[in-house]
């Protein structure tokens, strides 16, 4: 389970998902989607706690299927 | 076409498509060493698609002067540039010989890596990719001097082309060492169960193979990669879930700059589990770091740390595996003896030893 850490972060276990986009506002408005890590950021966070993620929204369950498989998923909402 | 401090006439321009954050791989790496101690009249020609949404600024680049920055649609803007020597970084810049660029100037090339696929088939060496071939075939041939970055590439470069034997010299490549930092050495647990690989998402790189060896060891894997290949992606996350390894395999994605010493500090070990390392920048990296390294003995890693107890060869089943344990069950006193090994290593490959070798070859050509 996660929760909401700051308006771009959420806690996941013992990791902090870090969003470019206001996270918070997507999971209050209950989007549904997958979070997978972000590798296109190329981020200096010398906390390795923290990865960097981004929110995929899918429309099907094939987009969430091509979603999943080439990507790493760090968790979904 | 974007000048960056760039001035009228230098003796030598490195053609190159990575430098500061376009960085790929060991190629910016080295090309970042290289532009610190450059000499004034030694310039640098970053060639990048045009076609990336991203923007290009000043911050992009290690500092602030002798730099062109030029998309690939305006490369035909590089005939008007004046110097003596070319120096080409990448074979996918092969247009960049023909003689309405080169115009019978000197032209050096260095060869990060002979781009075949590994292992390769010696009567095939490229496989299916002609336009690689030609395109690499066609630098090696007008190239007055080609530059290998380890004796394991100049041997591969001749055994597939020897008669290029004549022109080709070894100069490593070399990193910042500074004497007077003093380093602060993280202690050699007693338990030994954190390791982590740091490298492009290519097979070559042996991560697959990697992952495979620790499925039956008591530790984690930590990678830090970009996804470059996402077919590979997905052929090691089905890996990862069909050997329930999720909990121990963990993806950071791509660490550069705090991130990447961050990343290097939390380990016990870096594995370069590579099936061939032409160099091997991040070896060295580490070394300088004083972590510790499990390395793959095929190239030229074996020569960046020389006489070292934890090689394996990426092709002999379970060797890595051997390695791991190895390593895991050593007492503390011998691998602090081989890390500091490693650390007096390093100052073998220095930065200024890198620019000064170049710089003899410049005199003389």
């Amino acid at each position: 389970m996660y929760k909401i850490y700051s308006t771009n972060e959420l806690q996941y276990g013992d990791k902090i998902l870090v969003f470019e986009c206001n996270i918070e506002s997507v999971v209050k408005s209950k989007q549904k989607g997958v979070i997978i890590l972000d590798f296109s950021r190329r981020t200096e966070e010398p906390d390795l706690k923290k990865l960097p993620a981004r929110f995929e929204i899918y429309c099907t369950l094939q987009e969430k299927y091509l979603i999943e498989k080439f990507n790493v998923v760090l968790g979904e909402l | 076409m974007f000048k960056i401090g760039f001035k009228k006439h230098y003796k030598v321009l490195n053609f190159t498509t990575e430098i500061g954050k376009h960085t790929v791989g060991g190629v910016g790496t080295y090309m970042d060493q290289l532009y610190k101690y450059h000499s004034e009249d030694t310039g640098f020609v970053h060639i990048y698609d045009g076609n990336d949404t991203k923007t290009i600024s000043t911050d992009d680049y290690p500092a602030t002067k002798d730099i062109l920055a030029v998309t690939s649609s305006e490369i035909d803007q590089v005939m008007y540039l004046s110097y003596d020597i070319a120096v080409i970084h990448f074979y996918a810049l092969s247009c960049l010989v023909s003689e309405d660029y080169i115009r019978g100037r000197k032209l050096v090339y260095v060869v990060h890596l002979v781009p075949t696929p590994e292992p390769y088939y010696i009567n095939e060496p490229f496989g299916i990719h002609d336009d690689i071939k030609f395109s690499f075939q066609s630098v090696c041939n007008r190239a007055d001097i080609i530059v290998c970055v380890s004796n394991a590439e100049k041997e591969k470069l001749s055994t597939i082309y020897p008669y290029l034997s004549h022109k080709i010299i070894v100069i490593y490549n070399g990193i910042d060492y500074e004497e007077e930092i003093t380093r602060v050495e993280s202690e050699i647990n007693k338990s030994r169960k954190i390791f982590g690989f740091i490298g492009r998402l290519d097979y070559r790189k042996g991560l697959l193979e990697c992952i495979k060896n620790i499925k039956n060891l008591d530790c984690e894997l930590r990678i830090a990669c970009g996804n470059e290949d996402p077919q590979y992606l997905n052929i090691l996350t089905n890996y990862i879930e069909g050997a329930s390894l999720k909990d121990r395999v963990v993806f950071y994605g791509w660490c550069s700059g705090e991130r990447k010493k961050s990343f290097l500090k939390s380990l016990d070990a870096l594995i370069i589990p590579s099936l061939y390392e032409p160099f091997g920048y991040v070896v060295l990296e580490a070394m300088k770091e004083k972590i510790p390294v499990i390395v793959s003995s095929n190239g030229g890693m074996a020569e960046i740390v020389g006489d070292y107890k934890y090689c394996f060869n990426p092709y002999l089943a379970n060797d890595l595996k051997r390695c791991i344990a190895e390593f895991q069950n050593d007492s503390i006193e011998v691998i602090e003896e081989q890390r500091g090994r490693l650390f007096e290593r390093s100052k073998l490959f220095t930065s200024q030893k890198m620019v000064e070798n170049y710089n003899n070859v410049f005199i003389n050509i």
